[in-house]
């Protein structure tokens, strides 16, 4: 029997070719993950493998496989920062050791400041998306105030001054949302 | 000049057409979109000002009074929904929780329902009804957020909007933008869609969506006058339409397993969008009377038919088939909830045993009076409710990661393809002139090669088939046996999206 044809001739399938590209990298990226590590294991020290394994992660994090819920500019940068940190981490654990406590709160602090500023440019349509950078906010105040009690010389002058540029940005998303910051903290925390 | 600009000058020129009195009536129109769009932001508040004027020039263009037009398009039809501002949110239900967990790049679970009109639609006039319709439906005025433990449902109050159909229907639907909707309103000709991310609801839930928004688009289309269908889409929302009815009708009783036998699936090299869709439009007269030619329901005879089918398209030839039956549980607990509110049967049949239609419907109806009773459905129920409370404190980000590769190995394999039927809708008799028939699509595949659902309006059962194969075997099957068993029907489709 005929089929007498009730849809479009040229209706798109949005997203295929992307979707081949993406496997595409995060196929080579692969390849290069196992090779490094194979050719690091026949040279030995240093295991700079760890940091191409790290990067290849956050790379494939971040580009290749995008928030597929709640996308929004407060959140990338957010996930910028923690990949970069980790990326510093692993560079300072394996390559090069005594900067990476300098530079990840560096890294830490400056993104909680460029989210604030983002949002205090645009509260009513940053408001939803602000509980990702408090609760980096909060982490990162307490944890660097535990190593401004711990550490000494500039760790801990850096360590101090990040804890208070956190805990800073902490109230001003309190005050500025009240009810609001709680209520979606609510929302965040359920276990219905 | 763009379109855009050109139609903004139309409506300043009829304005200036218009005499004083007339030119205030608009004026007041426009002063009352604003004060029950307080709430939109400006962009959102200019595009819902933009929907009035093109409606209200629609009805002059086609000869029918100001006055009309400003009786049907109007700012009343609103609601107080949009001058108040987005404070609600909404947890998932314990069916719908799987859904955004699940969720790939390249898959999501939608379905969509479509109405075809005996008219071409007027899009002025569709976006008009949806921005009337939505305030009915808070539920669905929403976005979908990540929280630590489970995600949810924040209001948002924005400007909806429909679009002309432009992609594979069932792809899935953007919802990572901030705000974004977790469904579309879509048009083609005379046929109206709406698509929907599960997490929204099922297909009853989707239904009255769709059913609201028929009624809000014929009368504004055809000046119909109030009644009863018109008093539901304007009553408020009912406490109950977005409850987890699961939580709520969740019995003491022992939990059945969701784990089954992997089914034997149809051949066919698999795509993973939907390659190609079927519907066969068949008299509903012709087919209860083959139905009960085998003394069987629709439902029992039509997966019958399916199971002979897709022997026909696998070359296995052993193993069992299987079709999972979605259940409306509204049949067994009176919810309102608008929700998903659905579990499965999984209908079985050994492949050596799939020989003629009289003994598959004779064991398909055992098996449906067995596995279709309150009883299973409850143990089920408390089966998915128990489920969602053992993991309520995992966090999310573990739940996605461990979900995502369950779902991905066992997925859709315990079952060879799906029958979900929506079963009949009505319309009031002064809507349901104007509509000639229903379908409703799955979109759910990953490991099967076709999905099938029916549903029926006035005398025609849709019964359509999402094709996610090369291999047109199943589709050219069914047709076949349809045709010897002397259903009248009338095949229309897609074409191959590659």
């Amino acid at each position: 029997m005929e089929m007498k044809n009730v849809y479009p001739d040229n209706l798109k399938n949005k997203g295929r070719g992307l979707l081949i590209t993406r496997k595409v990298f995060t196929f080579i990226l692969w390849i290069g993950a196992i090779a490094s590590v194979i050719v690091n294991l026949s040279t030995g020290k240093p295991w700079w493998c760890a940091v191409v394994c790290v990067s290849v992660f956050a790379v494939h994090r971040l580009l290749l496989s995008p928030q597929l819920v709640e996308r929004n500019m407060i959140g990338l940068f957010i996930n910028l920062a923690s990949y970069a940190s980790l990326v510093l981490l692993s560079i300072g654990l394996t390559l090069s050791e005594g900067w990476d406590l300098f530079v990840i709160p560096i890294v830490c602090a400056g993104t909680i400041l460029v989210c604030t500023l983002l949002f205090l440019f645009d509260t009513e349509g940053q408001k939803n998306s602000v509980h990702s950078s408090a609760v980096l906010s909060f982490i990162c105040t307490i944890a660097f105030m535990i190593g401004f009690l711990n550490l000494q010389g500039r760790d801990r002058l850096v360590m101090g001054i990040c804890s208070l540029v956190s805990a800073v940005s902490l109230i001003v998303y309190t005050s500025v949302l009240r009810t609001d910051f709680f209520r979606e903290f609510k929302r965040r925390f359920h276990v219905k | 000049m763009s379109r855009k600009k050109k139609k903004q000058g139309d409506f300043n020129l009829y304005l200036q057409t218009l005499n004083e009195q007339d030119a205030k009536e608009v004026k007041r129109l426009f002063t009352e979109i604003d004060q029950r769009c307080c709430h939109l932001p400006k962009k959102d508040r200019a595009l819902m000002y933009k929907d009035f004027e093109n409606a209200i020039l629609w009805y002059k263009d086609n000869n029918l009074s100001l006055e009309t037009a400003l009786k049907y398009a109007s700012a009343k039809n609103l609601g107080g929904f949009f001058s108040r501002p987005s404070l609600l949110w909404f947890a998932l239900d314990d069916a719908a929780k799987i859904y955004p967990i699940a969720l790939k790049s390249n898959f999501m679970a939608t379905f969509r329902l479509s109405a075809y009109l005996k008219d071409d639609v007027v899009p002025q006039l569709l976006q008009l009804a949806l921005n009337f319709t939505v305030k009915r439906f808070p539920h669905f005025a929403t976005t979908l957020k990540k929280g630590f433990f489970w995600h949810y449902l924040n209001a948002r109050k924005r400007h909806y909007s429909v679009s002309i159909e432009d992609r594979v229907p069932c792809t899935p639907i953007r919802i990572a933008a901030s705000g974004a909707p977790a469904f579309r309103v879509v048009y083609y000709k005379n046929r109206i869609s709406v698509e929907f991310f599960h997490v929204l609801c099922d297909g009853y839930g989707g239904m009255q969506f769709l059913k609201s928004l028929l009624v809000n688009y014929l009368r504004l289309r055809y000046q119909l006058e109030d009644d009863n269908a018109w008093d539901y889409v304007n009553q408020s929302p009912v406490a109950g339409e977005s409850e987890n009815a699961f939580e709520k009708y969740r019995k003491r009783v022992s939990a059945s397993g969701f784990l089954d036998k992997i089914a034997v699936q149809m051949n066919g090299k698999p795509v993973n969008h939907p390659y190609r869709l079927i519907h066969f439009k068949m008299d509903m007269n012709s087919l209860k009377e083959a139905a009960h030619r085998y003394n069987s329901t629709v439902t029992a005879y039509l997966l019958a038919i399916m199971f002979i089918a897709q022997k026909g398209a696998t070359d296995v030839q052993s193993g069992e088939m299987a079709i999972q039956v979605p259940l409306n549980m509204r049949k067994f607990y009176p919810s309102p909830t608008l929700n998903n509110f659905s579990m499965y049967m999984m209908v079985r049949e050994n492949i050596d045993n799939i020989t003629s239609l009289e003994s598959l419907t004779e064991d398909i109806t055992k098996q449906m009076k067995e596995k279709g009773t309150a009883e299973n459905m409850d143990r089920m129920v408390a089966s998915a409710s128990r489920f969602v409370h053992m993991l309520r404190f995992i966090p999310l980000s573990l739940k996605t990661a461990v979900a995502r590769q369950v779902y991905g190995f066992l997925g859709d394999k315990v079952f060879s393809n799906t029958l979900s039927n929506l079963g009949p809708v009505e319309l009031e008799p002064q809507y349901a002139k104007y509509v000639e028939s229903m379908d409703f699509i799955l979109g759910t595949g990953i490991t099967n090669r076709a999905c099938c659902s029916l549903v029926s309006f006035g005398n025609t059962a849709t019964f359509s088939i999402t094709q996610y194969t090369t291999d047109p075997s199943f589709a050219s099957e069914m047709e076949k046996i349809l045709t010897k068993e002397k259903v009248e029907f009338v095949k229309e489709g897609s074409p191959i999206w590659k």
